[in-house]
């Protein structure tokens, strides 16, 4: 139990001491000459104090979405790429019952790739990728 | 575990995602509304004559992820009926662009979600249901928007509908942490179990997490803020959607869930289920009175009907024998089902109307209808007399079967005189506010009949939706004449489904059970009123 959480704790402690550190050190030695600019909530570079209905381009937003679901196909690719090899993957699970064969596992990945295709498709027609 | 059965079950959902998918794709390719309305037509067709086909079995198995029972089956129909509908009265309603295909696939993919959530049987596949249901709608409202007041509605359900969802799935990990299992069969025979053996302080707050998770889906007190901005901002169709969606929703899951989990609650738990609905009902109907918009007025009717269902939901959890637990579950689905008729009505004729040009927005505006409209006039006059409770529409039925299943709780459960008091305390509350209900109800129905146009401009409607409207009046009409047929069905759905999953939860033996059963079936002829 120990050595297993050993590494998680290590990181933890080293993540807290690293921020801490790099605040105090910040605060310690660095020049303190405060313009009202810099005196400003940082926000990417965006005035951050400004009404909430003000418009703002949403192309970002587009592409960001389209990259999160490639993102998520990924993921789950990945497992199923893994386990299609390794000896306690899908055949072991299939030799228990799990299952009904490859070819089954093989066409349900196939599938859901072709609903992300799908996805594509829709927004490739509706101009989603189109940086006008 | 997925097998062939499984998947045999699930065309009906499947023809509606695979539909719904297809008409969004095709919207691009510059298909022409018309073809895109008459496709969603035909995949609720599908689905329909594809429901029809398979039989119900009433086994609940602890390694299956759907449920197949009466119950599912009930809840499925009342869904599919809603979204055909909704899907042909509400075409040629919205504002004409584009994104027709969306909107109807987007809709195709939230009644979708609705009949997953009637027949899911794995507390996992029960919330991914629920979330198809949600996500959608969000979309819809979106696209339903027309100015900053409707950018607001929508943005305001979205951020309290992940909310709710997150409250859900908070309670649903608190279950799996207790009991060990997503299966909803084996989980409630766990929690049983549970309660036995410690840790039974937990276990009402998972409850009570799944309960106001749910409860947002109804817009039950204190989940009700939403409602009324949400609904005032939105299209009527979109209203419309959002005031049968997520009661069907909200139904199916509480019903489903406290009959699977079915342990004796204690007086205080069932406080808390009839103190919900008292506050609801009258929330809604007090709410209601001082409305002059339509949509808000229908919000808070909207809200007043939740507290009405939650009625049965608090009968079935107070209920200490099978007669309590199946009157509870009964009258819900009754209610349920007219309810949502009458609602689909209301707002498929209210989408229809044009006012130059312009959907009215306010009750001023529809005085005078039955001289330009009366067949229009005549429907919403039906929905909202039955809505009211007026005797022979079908409206009636659903709020005498709640009443009497609280009162005869009450009796029955004697030996604990603050149950008996809480359900005696409901059936008082609720037949108040079927009175306060009437009188913002009739002022619709004055309005339409009695008064002069305001202005010389009286609204028309477009000729689908009064037709729709026409046709669930004389639905409406028809239960209310003849409430038999769809009471003895509903209760043989909750002898057949809920009697025997709290009796598994409950761990009462084989042989008490089947006494149970047949007790109730050779009651079933009847009405709950006369037995």
């Amino acid at each position: 139990m120990v050595d297993q959480a050993l590494p998680v704790l290590l990181f933890l402690l080293a993540a807290g001491a690293l921020s801490v550190g790099m605040v105090v050190v910040g605060t310690l030695f660095g020049p303190r000459r405060a313009t009202a600019v810099k005196r400003m909530p940082y926000e990417s570079g965006m005035d951050p104090i400004h009404d909430s209905r003000r418009r703002f381009d949403v192309r970002f937003h587009l592409v960001a979405i389209a990259f999160l679901i490639f993102d998520v196909e990924l993921l789950f690719l990945y497992p199923w790429a893994v386990a299609s090899h390794h000896p306690q993957g899908i055949d072991a699970a299939i030799a228990a019952g799990a299952g009904s064969g490859r070819g089954v596992v093989f066409c349900g990945v196939l599938f859901f790739l072709g609903l992300v295709v799908l996805g594509l498709v829709y927004e490739w027609k509706r101009g989603v990728l189109k940086w006008r | 575990m997925t097998d062939g059965a499984t998947i045999q079950r699930l065309i009906p959902e499947i023809i509606l995602v695979l539909g719904a998918s297809a008409i969004i794709l095709a919207s691009p390719f510059h298909a022409s509304a018309s073809v895109l309305r008459a496709a969603g037509r035909a995949v609720v067709l599908a689905a329909v004559l594809f429901l029809v086909g398979p039989g119900t079995q009433a086994v609940l198995q602890s390694d299956r992820i759907l449920f197949a029972d009466p119950l599912s089956m009930a809840l499925r129909w009342v869904t599919l009926i809603a979204a055909a509908i909704f899907v042909h009265g509400g075409s040629r309603t919205e504002r004409q662009d584009s994104l027709e295909g969306e909107r109807i696939g987007l809709t195709l993919f939230v009644f979708a979600g609705c009949m997953l959530v009637a027949a899911a049987a794995d507390l996992s596949l029960l919330f991914v249901a629920l979330e198809l249901v949600s996500i959608p709608t969000y979309t819809l409202l979106f696209l339903g928007r027309r100015d900053v007041g409707s950018s607001e509605s929508s943005i305001k359900y979205f951020l309290l509908s992940i909310f709710s969802s997150a409250f859900f799935l908070y309670g649903l990990a608190w279950v799996y942490l207790l009991t060990g299992t997503t299966s909803l069969v084996s989980s409630g025979s766990a929690a049983n179990s549970i309660l036995e053996h410690g840790w039974s302080g937990m276990w009402p707050w998972a409850v009570l997490f799944v309960f106001c998770g749910l409860g947002f889906k109804l817009a039950a007190f204190p989940l009700h803020f939403y409602a009324p901005d949400v609904y005032q901002g939105a299209t009527p169709m979109n209203a419309g959607l959002l005031a049968v969606a997520p009661k069907i929703v909200g139904v199916a899951g509480l019903l489903r869930l406290l009959a699977c989990w079915g342990p004796e609650f204690n007086p205080a738990m069932v406080a808390v289920f009839a103190v919900v609905p008292i506050i609801t009902m009258s929330v809604g109907n007090v709410g209601a009175l001082w409305q002059s918009h339509l949509r808000r007025l229908l919000a808070y009717s909207s809200i007043a009907h939740a507290g009405y269902l939650l009625i049965g939901v608090a009968v079935l959890v107070a209920g200490v024998g099978p007669t309590g637990w199946v009157d509870g579950a009964s009258s819900t689905l009754m209610y349920l089902a007219v309810y949502a008729i009458a609602s689909l009505g209301t707002f498929c004729a209210l989408a229809g109307l044009r006012i130059g040009g312009q959907v009215p927005e306010n009750l001023d505006e529809l005085a005078g209808l039955a001289r330009r409209e009366p067949w229009l006039a005549f429907a919403l006059s039906v929905f909202m007399f039955s809505m009211a409770g007026i005797p022979p529409l079908a409206g009636f039925w659903g709020k005498l079967g709640l009443f009497t299943g609280a009162v005869r709780v009450a009796q029955a459960v004697s030996s604990s005189p603050q149950v008996a008091n809480w359900m005696l305390a409901l059936a008082v509350v609720g037949v108040l506010n079927a009175a306060v209900a009437a009188a913002y109800y009739l002022r619709v129905v004055g309005t339409l009949w009695f008064r002069t146009p305001m202005i010389d401009d009286v609204p028309r409607s477009e000729p689908v939706p009064r037709q729709v409207a026409v046709l669930c009046a004389i639905l409406l009409l028809a239960i209310g004449v003849y409430p038999q047929a769809l009471i003895s069905g509903f209760r043989g759905a909750a002898v057949t489904s809920i009697v025997p999953a709290v009796s598994d939860a409950r761990g009462l033996p084989p042989a008490a059970r089947k006494l149970a059963e047949q007790s109730l079936v050779t009651r079933l002829p009847g009405l709950s009123a006369n037995d």
